[in-house]
């Protein structure tokens, strides 16, 4: 047979030279970059042994003060819980607003989305250290701090949901003359549920994950704990906290995953 | 309710639809134009035409879901206003509307989609889920079940329902109304023959005995013969054909067809 290779497409679609020339700008950033910050397997190796030191002298972990510190974690828990839960309603409303075609105030949509964003791309630890600097060390900074946080990312997620839902069953309830308010309950609630449950689940896990960090600037739980033990050189304790919080954690990745199951996937 | 002015309101009227010089266009191209056109209480009247011949658009207009160019609308006496969105919902308070797909709202139960229809006279919002609904409303809404034959499907969730069955649920919605004209856009096409014929029977029926005003479109002319009492036939935005059904012969049909 003979071979047909001239006849065969182009590996590779033809590209300018100009994006030839982007993935080399990238590549170049990158090497620098990793000079910059000090990226080198050397470094990690040097670490090891210290990593190991410190790691003996976790363990075993020291349970003494297992009462106060469980009293901090639950803290950590409810400043995750309330604030997710108040953050999830402010999402929400502001959503409403923030749904394109949907706003009952088409005026409000630029400045609910706009607030939405502002509260997403400013950090959770700024947030806190914000809040603490306002109201004060404590739960209620961390608290707030949540709050923002999940308005944020709930309501971004929560108005896009909106807006893709199919438009149908809302026409068909405003061609009879449904206000608005009522074909949001009525029509768009249902539809977008499945995704919002999901939403609230992550934002809770989210939450849960931030406010052991946020104890890190005095925002309230655990984190101070892990911070002054720490700093005391007190690594068994450390370790105590840590399991806490790995306890803590995987308790509500996997509530969320079975609530996810019962209530999404069937 | 409103103030209306003199104007909006057409006194002592026998007729329960009344358009005038309708004119729409899409874009650049007219899709409506002139249209003249009575329905009397207690009519039913089938709009035929093939497609593109803008049955869909002239019955958008009738809803207040589309703008129009010119021309007027009265329906139940009532001009339609698109500008004030109160007297909007209240001209259609009175319309039911059953569009070719059922468009109920997925996941909820049949009784609360039948519930729904009350929401437009009633703005209370414990009547946004069955749940909440005062026991007049529900018992109510189990009657327009009854009467399209699904009493026993109340709470089953409307995703579960066939294609005629969600079709008859929208009826028992649009009957929760209360409402004087029923308006259908192809209501059975996307149903198979046989289920079509049992919707387009009930729809019947269910108007006859409760004296509600019917106007549907369709593409099926033994349907149109059926079930209306007088044909409309639209071509090119123009009304060609406006007889009794019982009038209907089949030269004017196939010259109507006709390119
Ligand atoms: N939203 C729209 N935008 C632009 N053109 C449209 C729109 N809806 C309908 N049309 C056009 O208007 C004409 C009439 O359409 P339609 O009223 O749907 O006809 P029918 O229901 O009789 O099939 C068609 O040519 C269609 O392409
Ligand atoms: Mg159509």
């Amino acid at each position: 047979m003979k071979n047909n290779y001239r006849d065969l497409p182009p590996r590779w679609d033809k590209t300018n030279n100009l994006v030839y020339f982007s993935y080399l700008l990238v590549l170049l950033f990158f090497i620098w970059s990793s000079k910059q910050v000090g990226l080198s397997p050397l470094e990690l190796l040097k670490g090891v042994p210290y990593m190991i030191r410190l790691l003996s002298e976790m363990l075993p972990p020291n349970f003494s003060r297992i009462f106060p510190l469980l009293k901090s974690i639950l803290e950590t828990l409810q400043i995750a819980f309330v604030g997710t839960f108040v953050g999830i309603l402010g999402g929400f409303s502001l959503a409403i607003f923030a749904a394109k075609e949907l706003s009952p105030i088409p005026k409000l949509y630029k400045i609910s989305r706009g607030l939405i964003a502002f509260f997403r791309t400013i950090p959770d630890l700024i947030w806190a250290i914000f809040f603490v600097a306002t109201i004060g060390l404590g739960t209620s900074a961390g608290t707030l701090t949540i709050i923002v946080d999940t308005i944020g990312f709930s309501g971004r997620f929560f108005a896009e949901a909106m807006e893709e839902i199919e438009k149908k069953p809302q026409k068909a309830l405003e061609a009879i003359g449904i206000s608005k308010i009522a074909i949001i309950f009525c029509a768009v609630l249902p539809e977008v549920l499945p995704s919002f449950i999901n939403t609230s689940l992550f934002s809770l896990e989210k939450a849960v994950r931030s406010s052991v960090v946020l104890g890190l600037v005095g925002a309230g739980g655990i984190g101070i704990e892990l911070k002054v033990a720490m700093e005391m050189f007190n690594y068994d304790q450390a370790s105590t906290i840590l399991i806490l919080i790995f306890i803590l954690v995987i308790i509500v990745e996997q509530l969320s995953v079975n609530i996810r199951n019962k209530y999404i996937n069937n | 309710m409103e103030k209306f002015t003199k104007s909006s309101i057409l006194r002592d009227s026998h007729e329960i639809l009344k358009v005038t010089n309708l004119s729409k266009s899409y874009k650049n191209k007219k899709v409506l134009r002139e249209i003249n056109l009575n329905v009397s209480y207690g009519e039913s009247v089938a709009l035929i035409g093939s497609n593109g011949s803008g049955k869909s658009t002239l019955i958008k207009c009738l809803l207040g879901l589309t703008n129009i160019e010119k021309g007027e609308i009265y329906t139940n006496q009532i001009r339609l206003n698109m500008k004030n969105n109160n007297l909007l919902k209240f001209y259609r308070r009175d319309i039911a509307f059953i569009w070719q797909t059922h468009n109920l709202v997925p996941r909820l139960s049949v009784l609360s989609n039948v519930i729904h229809g009350s929401l437009n006279s009633h703005p209370n919002p414990r009547l946004w889920y069955q749940a909440f609904a005062p026991s007049e409303i529900r018992s109510r809404a189990l009657n327009c079940l009854d009467q399209v034959g699904l009493k026993n499907f109340a709470k089953n969730n409307v995703n579960t329902l066939s294609g005629g069955e969600s079709q008859r649920v929208a009826i028992a919605r649009a009957l929760m109304q209360k409402p004087k004209l029923m308006i259908a856009d192809e209501p059975v096409a996307s149903l198979d023959p046989k289920v079509g014929i049992e919707v387009m029977n009930l729809l019947k029926d269910l108007t006859l005995k409760q004296g509600i005003t019917l106007f549907f479109t369709t593409h099926d002319l033994k349907h149109a013969e059926h079930y209306a009492n007088r044909v409309i036939g639209l071509k090119d935005g123009v009304i060609k054909i406006n007889i009794k059904s019982k009038e209907l012969n089949e030269l004017d049909v196939d010259e109507f067809y006709a390119a």
